[in-house]
């Protein structure tokens, strides 16, 4: 049987300011059961707005949101079965943790016993120790305890949309992969369907089945972890994703076959893995693991000169200025330079993964 | 206010403003003083300073409040109007303050600004003027409005007072706690009694003190509304300093001043430990 998307949003729009600010624009979104779908964009792009309207706490200025395949214009949101996760986590302080992950359980009106029975089982769902914990304070808890009680105080009232506004931002690096990897793990093992909304992409790759790239209030690309990195439409997307290197294009010489052949401002030509109508001012984009580095001419690469080196996590790095003035990075796990500084190096590009992207 | 300078706290400009400081207080403290130390007099008169100590002033209010001739002085009844009073002034203005405020606080709507300024005018409209005002409306009425006339006027100034510290306090309250409840499930009246009111207590508890305070105390408005069955200790106090004179009347000013400041004290208390809670 085919299922309903959770989650369908229509042509959305937002604007503030008398629609001089258009913090969400024209955007569509589903959300299949048992998914999670990261919104991955630099902040002030229009996420905390997308979630908002979704919760029922802002309302759209154009646009349509369904939930399990209803419009819910007009539902207030503690009418719609979404569960938010704030940035902030807005853990009620008046409240012991306990108290905190009850609250929606009794706005459901249930009978006392079992609340209590699925607010320790939640606490467990989260590695909280329900004899530990349940009686604190949210003063007495630590970042990543906040977290973690926000979170449970969401699942446990088995929303049909959970969404995830940016909740990990405070927490610090480490502590922030480990929670990614358990939200994961619990969002499968109840089969949640998710919006995870994160200006960091390792975390957004890490969460979730698919990822969406947002600026400005517009969605630039949609698709899985995998493939937004190793194929993205724009250099805005592949810049956000990780280091880009970026030649701007002179001439296309041929395109044949999907693949193209350019002249870039580098003086070289490089033939890449995509072609299309790019029009004026494109990019040839590559990642500095798309790149080798020779001490000596290979023929057909671009010569250049290293200005500086490193060696960190297992990965050796090259700031490589090439004749004409063009920076770019090179990576290799390992080390092809004996030289570093100063020295003379020659780059190509692997033509399998170097792609033209428009402005 | 600055930290005095090594030089400042010693030199002449501190002085000054050391002694102008003490000066001032002493003028305010010295009556209310002079007040507490004749009411422990031992003697029959009004004298300055008491020939001895004694408690006699002290036991003979006891006996006015609940002695077998307590009906006849009127003191129990006047001090039972005014702590009603008091209470009902306090529960109309939290009833009317406390949803004014949110809605101030939280939402904008036509009219709003005027509504601010509205409530801020009883603290610089004279007391006298609103009494007048409301003595006339009560008299053309030819109603007996009872002890609510005067609750009614006592709400009028109270009302600032009580939504200052209500709405300071609603102000201190995080607006995503309240989106948070309503995203776990609850309607807008449950996130009022289940986020806003608790958060809000101590600026409402203190804020309902203050108001019991001002109306225990007022003088001005009940003096034009009091009548032969609503008779408020404030005015029992003004009819026995202007016939009696005893130094009774002392012990219970007194008496009055020390459940001012414990008043003062608790809303202290509470504003120290629920008011910035939020
Ligand atoms: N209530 C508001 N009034 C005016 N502008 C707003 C409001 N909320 C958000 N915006 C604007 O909308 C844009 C998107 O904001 P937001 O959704 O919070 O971004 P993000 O969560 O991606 O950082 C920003 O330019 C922000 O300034
Ligand atoms: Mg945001």
């Amino acid at each position: 049987m085919e299922q309903n998307p959770v989650l369908e949003i229509r042509n959305l729009s937002r604007t503030f300011a008398h629609g001089a600010v258009r913090a969400v624009d024209q955007i569509d979104l589903d959300v299949q059961p048992g998914e999670i779908v990261s919104i991955l964009g630099p902040s002030g792009c229009g996420k905390t707005t997308t979630m908002r309207i979704i919760a029922g706490l802002d309302l759209p200025t154009a646009g349509e949101v369904r939930i399990l395949g209803k419009n819910v214009a007009g539902k207030p949101p503690h009418q719609r079965n979404v569960g938010l996760v704030f940035q902030s986590l807005a853990i009620f302080p008046h409240m012991s943790v306990k108290q905190n992950v009850a609250f929606g359980l009794r706005m459901q009106g249930l009978a006392r016993n079992l609340i209590e029975a699925k607010v320790a089982k939640a606490l467990e769902l989260v590695q909280l120790s329900p004899e530990k914990f349940a009686g604190r304070r949210p003063s007495e808890l630590s970042g990543g305890q906040l977290q973690r009680v926000a979170l449970a105080r969401t699942l446990v009232t088995e929303p049909a949309l959970v969404l995830f506004d940016e909740p990990m931002a405070a927490l610090d690096r480490r502590l922030r992969d480990y929670m990614a990897v358990e939200l994961r793990s619990i969002q499968k093992q109840l089969g949640l369907a998710a919006v995870y909304v994160t200006h960091d992409q390792e975390t957004a790759s890490m969460m979730s089945d698919r990822v969406i790239i947002m600026n400005a209030g517009k969605i630039l690309q949609a698709g899985t972890p995998e493939e937004i990195y190793e194929t993205p439409n724009s250099k805005f997307v592949s810049d956000f994703l990780g280091d880009t290197n970026t030649l701007r294009i002179e001439r296309v010489l041929e395109q044949k076959d999907g693949k193209s052949l350019v002249q870039t401002n580098a003086g070289v030509t490089i033939r890449v893995a995509n072609s299309g109508d790019i029009g004026e001012g494109a990019f040839v984009i590559f990642r500095p693991e798309q790149t080798i580095v020779y001490p000596a001419d290979p023929g057909g690469a671009f010569e250049g000169e290293v200005v500086s080196s490193q060696f960190r996590s297992g990965l050796h790095r090259w700031q490589i200025v090439l004749r004409g003035g063009n920076k770019l990075i090179a990576q290799s796990t390992e080390n092809r330079l004996a030289s570093s500084a100063g020295d003379t190096v020659w780059v190509t590009i692997d033509p399998g993964k170097a792609r033209i992207v428009r402005q | 206010m600055s930290m005095p300078t090594a030089t400042g706290r010693f030199g002449i400009e501190w002085q000054l403003v050391k002694g102008i400081t003490c000066m001032l207080l002493a003028l305010m403290l010295a009556p209310i003083c002079m007040v507490l130390v004749i009411s422990f007099t031992s003697g029959e008169t009004l004298q300055f300073p008491p020939p001895a100590l004694s408690l006699r002033w002290y036991q003979e209010v006891w006996t006015m409040l609940v002695g077998p001739d307590a009906g006849i002085g009127r003191l129990r009844e006047s001090l039972l109007v005014s702590l009603e009073i008091a209470a009902l002034t306090s529960l109309v203005c939290v009833l009317a303050g406390v949803p004014t405020s949110y809605a101030l606080v939280r939402y904008r709507f036509a009219g709003k600004t005027v509504i601010e300024e509205l409530i801020g005018l009883p603290v610089v409209f004279p007391a006298v003027v609103l009494g007048i005002a409301l003595l006339v409306l009560v008299s053309a009425s030819d109603l007996n409005f009872g002890i609510f006339q005067i609750v009614a006027a006592h709400s009028i100034i109270g009302l600032p007072f009580l939504m200052r510290n209500c709405m300071a306090a609603m102000r201190g309250i995080d607006p995503m706690l309240e989106e948070a409840a309503m995203t776990l499930g609850a309607s807008a009246p449950k996130v009022f009694r289940e986020i806003v009111l608790p958060l809000a207590s101590g600026g409402i508890g203190s804020g309902a003190i203050l108001v019991f305070i001002l109306s225990f105390n007022e003088f001005t408005l009940s003096y034009f509304l009091y009548s032969v069955d609503v008779f408020p200790l404030s005015i029992w106090l003004f009819q026995q300093a202007n016939t009696s004179f005893s130094p009774a009347v002392f012990a219970v000013s007194s008496l009055i001043v020390v459940v001012n400041v414990a008043a003062v004290l608790v809303v202290d208390a509470v504003i120290g430990s629920r008011g910035s809670a939020a």
